[in-house]
């Protein structure tokens, strides 16, 4: 019996596993190699440059030689520069347990189709807030001025200012804001950042695991995030998520965070109208074969 | 007896709970994993987000007439892939492999590779080793 169990398993294991790879194989579109992706990347005429998403690997890697980043003298506490073209996803291995409001909060966001979060806010404009906007923002630019540093996003258009003037985080916000109220210090060369006064109507991240779930929060959400230069073209960037109410330890994702030199921030604007004939033309198409 | 059969349900179940998840990454859980290729005529060009599509007509030997509706992903995304806002005109003819949607009598599908009639690749994914949405 417990033999005919185990060939049951590793029958069922052999036919399924190809079937997942074959599904990873399809649509990456814009990332890994492709056979029609060119040498050369585009840019809107001599002078101008491409953008952070605009460019494949092998076009980043020919920038990094054409501008030298390698070995590039670097300043610590400049942190001027376009930063990735994605984001940096958050660690979702390092979730951390739920209390039970936020077990709650969690499946309430549940998609009602398999195919994709159809309660995701983003689908229909939502402003992204923050830290969402942190995890994904197809490229982010930090510009450095005497009493803030501004940190602007592809995604959206748009911007945060993280003051530096010696000001502290409101204790009880007047307006909760999608990308809250922040302030910055220095620690040696890492410059932290602390949010508060987060709307609850965004979501930290989308739960990337499967796409049908978004890790909710409350207007108690606090963030602190912490970024050091470490070379000319390195960013190590950190971000912890506390929300006592959703989560019952800190929620803490590490990585780095790549300049893009020969990139500056183009335009990404979800648009209703455009949105709505996507949703119209494919993403309803998928709701009625998931039913 | 009893509770090694339930056990081995449960790891059956989990196994095959586990790759259809991995399905549902990305929002691409409704296309299927077979290739189709269909040769027909460029209808529209929606060089927008959030993604880039594109709609052609194919006529099959009865000569019914099929306007399929092609997915790709964001407008820079297709740029690293070698596309631009002119790379397809209303009334070309463009060879498409793509992967059509599960849903019977869908008309949707993702785009794996166009090509036009004078043998222009106008987007090949061939070699993309991973799913990725924007």
């Amino acid at each position: 019996m417990r033999n005919r169990i185990l060939l049951s398993i590793l029958g069922a294991a052999t036919l399924l596993f190809p079937l997942t790879g074959v599904a990873q194989q399809r649509g990456a579109f814009g990332r890994e190699s492709t056979e029609s992706q060119p040498d050369k990347e585009l840019t809107p005429g001599p002078g101008w440059k491409t953008c952070p998403r605009c460019t494949n690997n092998k076009q980043l890697a020919a920038a990094n030689k054409t501008y030298k980043v390698e070995g590039h003298a670097f300043n610590p506490h400049d942190l001027s520069g376009v930063w990735g073209n994605n984001g940096m996803e958050l660690d979702v291995k390092n979730v951390p347990p739920f209390t039970p409001q936020g077990a709650k909060m969690f499946e309430a966001t549940r998609s009602e189709i398999p195919t994709t979060n159809s309660r995701d806010g983003m689908l229909i404009c939502d402003p992204l807030g923050y830290p969402r906007l942190f995890a994904y923002n197809y490229g982010m630019q930090f510009v450095m001025l005497p009493d803030r540093v501004l940190q602007f996003f592809e995604w959206g258009h748009t911007w945060r200012d993280i003051w530096t003037d010696g000001r502290k985080l409101p204790d009880n916000p007047p307006q909760p804001r999608w990308l809250g109220y922040a302030v910055g210090h220095w620690e040696g060369d890492t410059l932290v950042v602390e949010g508060n006064g987060y709307d609850e109507r965004s979501w930290i991240s989308e739960d990337r695991r499967n796409r049908i779930r978004g890790f909710a929060h409350t207007d108690q959400m606090r963030t602190v995030e912490r970024y050091k230069r470490t070379s000319y073209g390195t960013l190590e960037a950190e971000m912890t998520v506390t929300d006592p109410q959703v989560f019952t330890q800190p929620w803490t994702t590490k990585g780095k965070i790549e300049l893009r030199p020969n990139a500056e921030l183009w335009e990404y604007f979800c648009v209703p109208s455009e949105s709505d004939e996507y949703n119209k033309r494919l993403i309803d198409a998928a709701k009625t074969s998931a039913k | 007896m009893r509770l090694q059969r339930l056990f081995a349900i449960a790891v059956l179940a989990t196994l095959i709970a586990f790759p259809l998840a991995l399905f549902a990454h990305h929002s691409r859980a409704h296309y299927g994993t077979e290739e189709s290729t269909t040769t027909g005529t460029v209808m529209e060009y929606k060089w927008r987000n959030p993604h880039v599509f594109v709609v052609w007509e194919v006529k099959d030997q009865s000569g019914k007439q099929t306007q399929w509706v092609g997915e790709m992903a964001s407008v820079t995304s297709m740029i690293a892939d070698g596309m631009t806002k002119d790379s397809l005109k209303q009334g070309e003819t463009i060879t498409v492999i793509s992967f059509p949607s599960k849903n019977p009598g869908s008309t949707e599908a993702l785009i794996k590779k166009i090509t036009k009639s004078d043998g222009t690749v106008v987007v090949d994914n061939s070699r993309a080793p991973n799913l990725r949405q924007p």
